[in-house]
């Protein structure tokens, strides 16, 4: 058995504004292990967003602990995220904004490696022709796929998705996820990714985390056992989704 | 961060060039020193008010004002004056020569020759009246131009009655002098004008009889049947207009004597603006005394028909009729009335000395600094002086040099 | 670089076309009221115009008068914006800087340029200094509102992934926020110079002043010369034009990206 890259330990998040508390996470416990896609789904807002952000620094855990396998590359980072909007620097072109993680001071990676890890990554998210436009010149979806280069530039060891494609069409989305399978086969990066879409879940991951209602915790984590690549349409796929889809709503099973 | 980039050096390079630039200029003199050099001093246009604080502050080195003014700095302790008007050269040029007159806009006078020749009337009488009472002139003058309150200096308060008492000792009230030959406005006629300049051809001699026959009863004011108001412009700042201060105030006077008078619409104000005109009591013509701050000023709102006469400098009016202003000069209130002003610790006693010392502070490389009032009659006396004097006139904080006839 | 097609040619036609019909309504007026001290005739205002390098009124040219009030503008404007920016970037970047700082800003900012010019002989004395002073405290204060709208206007989303990606509070500034605030900084920018190009004419009236478009236009009124405060007029207007134009050139070179991001 392998060593998780990932471990949490009794996750727990509590919102104090200054009428009430809002608990959102009540002890998450999560180990992800090297390579593997991992889907957090749940009924909405019971806090799966601000579990990626609590392991990404973005916002501080109440209690609990994070522990992430040390970075073996010079020039990466232990976690890197996706966000919901792509959220591309628009003054800078696309080939600026997948190379800015690595221009800082944290990372320090020569000027050629930026180059070639740049040339890599355009080629990886089909990108090429349009190193030098700029963000406002491309579509949503190939926005997404710039911000998912940028996140990979600095080479994470986990890469956090917080719904990334639930802002565009299924055809675009569906090219997306084959490109997530294919960054993690091409790149061995583990990827956590929180999403809404029951299908999406089956269609890539490798193991499914349901939480609970707000205050969250674990409440199953379904294997998804089916050879890549999985067609939509199969039985034992159809049967893992309407699984997944009452598990999530909290529906009994007939 | 291509993009950007440029416009965000563009702005920090600019800046810090600015800054620097900026901070060289203060350390440097707007005088630049050179070997060639005809003496000179600097020329600044300033208003009459400021003079005395850029004097106090060392700002400036001399200016050159009207009463009470003058009178105002020195018993203020900021200065002494060193010369009058008559002591400037070319020599006997100030003497006798108009410093404030009365004009009239020239279709003023053809629609109502009567009402201006009476105002020239009230003007004559007023200026004979405060010849003949100087004590109450000035105490009616040191109401309307100071108000009823002390007069502030750096060093604690001074009487108005005092001040004007030293600024009526330095102008003499006449209806007879004739307007200078301006150089300001041979200046202007030749640069800018094809007609000949001649100041005494301003004069509308026809409006000055008039009046004097009124004065002298041989013939009756025709009271217009439509009955005109008038506005008429002065600089409330000036002792020049003494007499038209003493024909609004002392207005019972002229009623009784000559049986035509100006009367204020509010008797209690000190600085009265709508007046009537009566003759034999009755309603002449209506008179707005309008305060203003130039002389210039001044002609120009009466060419824009918003003022039909005024009070004012003989300078100022000369440089606009010449230029086209459809006005005529009247008569004169005054000659003298200004003076030359300098720090009292500077080293200077009369217009020799003073201009000794421009000549030493020129080759220092620091030329004297003097204020003036822009278009007005001081400037052109002290640019002719100054020209008589073979020294040349600049304007302060430019390297341009006036010139001059 | 600027391509101009036949679209921007005949939008410019309208525009001229405004122009014009003004200027003929101006010289039907002038020659029906035929007084130059009320409104001088296009022909003497042009007179002046045309011989841009000749004295004017016995003084120095238009040219040289326009040179020393650009001369003052922009080094008030760069003064004006070496202050405003940093101080801006602070303020917007910081709550408790702004806690500090924008009461006093609120305050100081309604209070028109003209007023200072009293303090402004008084501090800086006579010359070009106090000029230069009244101009930065008109075009102080609409860079500095602008810089910190710009920041604070700036995505959280954007330095969320700077922070993600392990950047510095520093790095955060130079890579982000400030990129981010600069459309609304350099709109900042070009209200502050049309400002600081109006208040030249109001402070060249201090005493001391012997030269520039503001001082030439007293000059002129006091002679009655209303044909130069024309000319001088319209020289004033057509360098805020440029100035503008150069703005929005700026604008869609560099910041195409604004409003669609």
């Amino acid at each position: 058995m392998m060593e998780p890259v990932l471990t949490l330990n009794t996750i727990t998040k509590t919102f104090r504004d200054s009428e009430q508390n809002c608990p959102a996470l009540a002890g998450v416990s999560i180990d992800a292990y090297p390579r593997e896609i991992l889907c957090i789904m749940g009924p909405s807002g019971c806090g799966k967003s601000t579990l990626l952000r609590i392991i990404d620094g973005l916002e501080q855990a109440d209690a609990g602990t994070i522990h992430i396998a040390p970075g073996t590359m010079a020039g990466s980072l232990s976690v890197a995220m996706v966000f919901q909007d792509p959220a591309l620097f628009p003054w800078l072109s696309i080939y600026e904004n997948i190379v800015y993680g690595l221009r800082l001071a944290a990372q320090k990676v020569p000027e050629d490696e930026v180059n070639e890890r740049a040339t890599a990554l355009l080629a990886l998210t089909h990108l090429d022709s349009f190193a030098h436009s700029y963000p406002h010149q491309l579509s949503g979806g190939m926005q997404q796929r710039v911000a998912v280069a940028r996140a990979l530039a600095v080479t994470p060891q986990v890469l956090l998705m917080d719904e990334p494609f639930s802002a565009l069409d299924t055809f675009t989305r569906r090219e997306l996820e084959d490109e997530v399978i294919r960054i993690r086969d091409g790149m061995k990066t583990t990827i956590i990714m929180v999403t809404h879409n029951p299908e999406e879940a089956v269609y890539i991951a490798d193991r499914i985390i349901i939480f609970s209602e707000r205050p969250a915790v674990v409440s199953e984590v379904l294997p998804v056992d089916l050879p890549h690549p999985r067609d939509p349409a199969g039985p034992e796929f159809i049967r893992i989704r309407e699984l997944v889809t009452r598990r999530v709503l909290g529906k009994p099973d007939p | 961060m291509k993009g950007p980039k440029p416009i965000f050096w563009f702005i920090i390079v600019g800046c810090v060039l600015l800054i620097l630039l900026f901070l060289l200029l203060h350390f440097s003199s707007p005088f630049a020193v050179q070997e060639d050099m005809k003496p000179r001093v600097y020329l600044l246009y300033a208003s009459a008010g400021s003079m005395p604080q850029l004097l106090n502050t060392n700002q400036i080195d001399s200016f050159i004002i009207w009463e009470p003014v003058v009178a105002n700095a020195q018993l203020s302790g900021i200065g002494k004056m060193i010369a009058t008007p008559a002591d400037l050269p070319p020599p006997g040029k100030w003497e006798n020569t108009a410093s404030c007159i009365l004009v009239l806009r020239n279709d003023v006078i053809t629609q109502y020759p009567d009402t201006s020749a009476l105002l020239s009337a009230l003007t004559i009488a007023a200026i004979n009246r405060t010849n003949e009472e100087p004590e109450l002139a000035e105490e009616i003058t040191a109401d309307w131009v100071f108000g009823n309150n002390s007069i502030l200096t750096p060093d604690g308060s001074l009487d108005p009655s005092d001040v004007e008492n030293l600024s009526f000792s330095n102008m003499v009230f006449t209806a007879c002098a004739n307007p200078p030959e301006s150089g300001l406005s041979t200046n202007a006629q030749e640069e800018m004008v094809s007609s000949g300049y001649n100041a005494v051809g301003m004069i509308n001699s026809g409006v000055a009889l008039r009046g004097e026959q009124f004065l002298n009863g041989s013939a009756v004011p025709q009271v217009p049947r439509d009955i005109p108001t008038l506005n008429i412009g002065y600089l409330p700042s000036s002792d020049n207009f003494a007499p038209l201060y003493v024909m609004a105030r002392d207005s019972p006077y002229f009623c009784e004597q000559y049986g035509f008078c100006l009367v204020p619409d509010d008797q209690d104000a000190t600085r009265p603006v709508q007046c009537t005109l009566f003759v034999q009591g009755e309603p002449a013509a209506y008179i707005n005394l309008i305060p203003a701050q130039s002389g210039g000023g001044i002609m120009t709102t009466i060419g824009q028909n918003a003022l039909e006469g005024a009070y004012v400098g003989s300078v100022p009016a000369e440089l606009q009729i010449v230029l086209g202003n459809p006005a005529s000069i009247i008569q004169s209130i005054n000659t003298g009335g200004s003076g030359l002003v300098v720090g009292n610790s500077t080293p200077v006693g009369d217009w020799k000395n003073f201009i000794n010392w421009v000549k030493l502070r020129s080759a220092k490389g620091k030329p004297v600094v003097i204020a003036t009032v822009q278009s007005s009659i001081q400037e052109n006396m002290i640019r002719d002086a100054l020209a008589y004097e073979n020294i040349s006139v600049m304007l302060y904080g430019t390297d341009f040099e006036t010139g001059y006839p | 670089m600027v391509l101009i097609s036949k679209q921007d040619i005949l939008n410019y036609s309208k525009g001229l076309a405004v122009i014009l019909l003004i200027l003929v309504i101006w010289e039907v007026a002038a020659l029906v009221i035929q007084n130059n001290y009320i409104l001088p005739t296009l022909g003497a205002i042009f007179a002046v115009l045309l011989h841009p390098f000749a004295p004017v009124l016995g003084g120095e040219s238009l040219i040289d008068n326009m040179l020393v009030s650009l001369k003052e503008v922009l080094l008030g404007f760069f003064c004006a914006a070496a202050f405003a920016i940093p101080i801006g970037l602070l303020v917007g970047w910081s709550t408790e800087a702004r806690a500090y700082f924008n009461p006093v800003i609120q305050i100081l900012r309604p209070v028109p340029p003209i007023a200072w010019m009293p303090f402004a002989i008084a501090w800086f004395g006579i010359g070009i200094h106090s000029v230069v002073f009244i101009i930065i405290m008109g075009a102080f204060f609409p860079i500095l509102i602008n810089t910190v709208d710009g920041v604070q206007g700036v995505r959280r989303r954007w330095t969320e992934v700077a922070m993600m990606l392990h950047a510095t509070q520093f790095e955060q500034v130079r890579t982000v926020v400030v990129p981010g605030a600069l459309p609304v900084i350099w709109t900042g920018l070009r209200v502050s110079f049309g400002v600081a190009w109006m208040c030249v004419v109001a402070a060249e009236m201090l005493p001391g002043t012997s030269a520039g478009l503001g001082f030439l236009i007293m000059y002129a009124y006091n002679l009655g010369q209303l044909q130069v405060i024309g000319a001088g007029m319209i020289i004033i207007g057509l360098i805020g034009l440029c100035a503008d134009t150069i703005f929005r050139a700026g604008r869609s070179r560099f910041f195409s990206w604004q409003g669609r991001e």
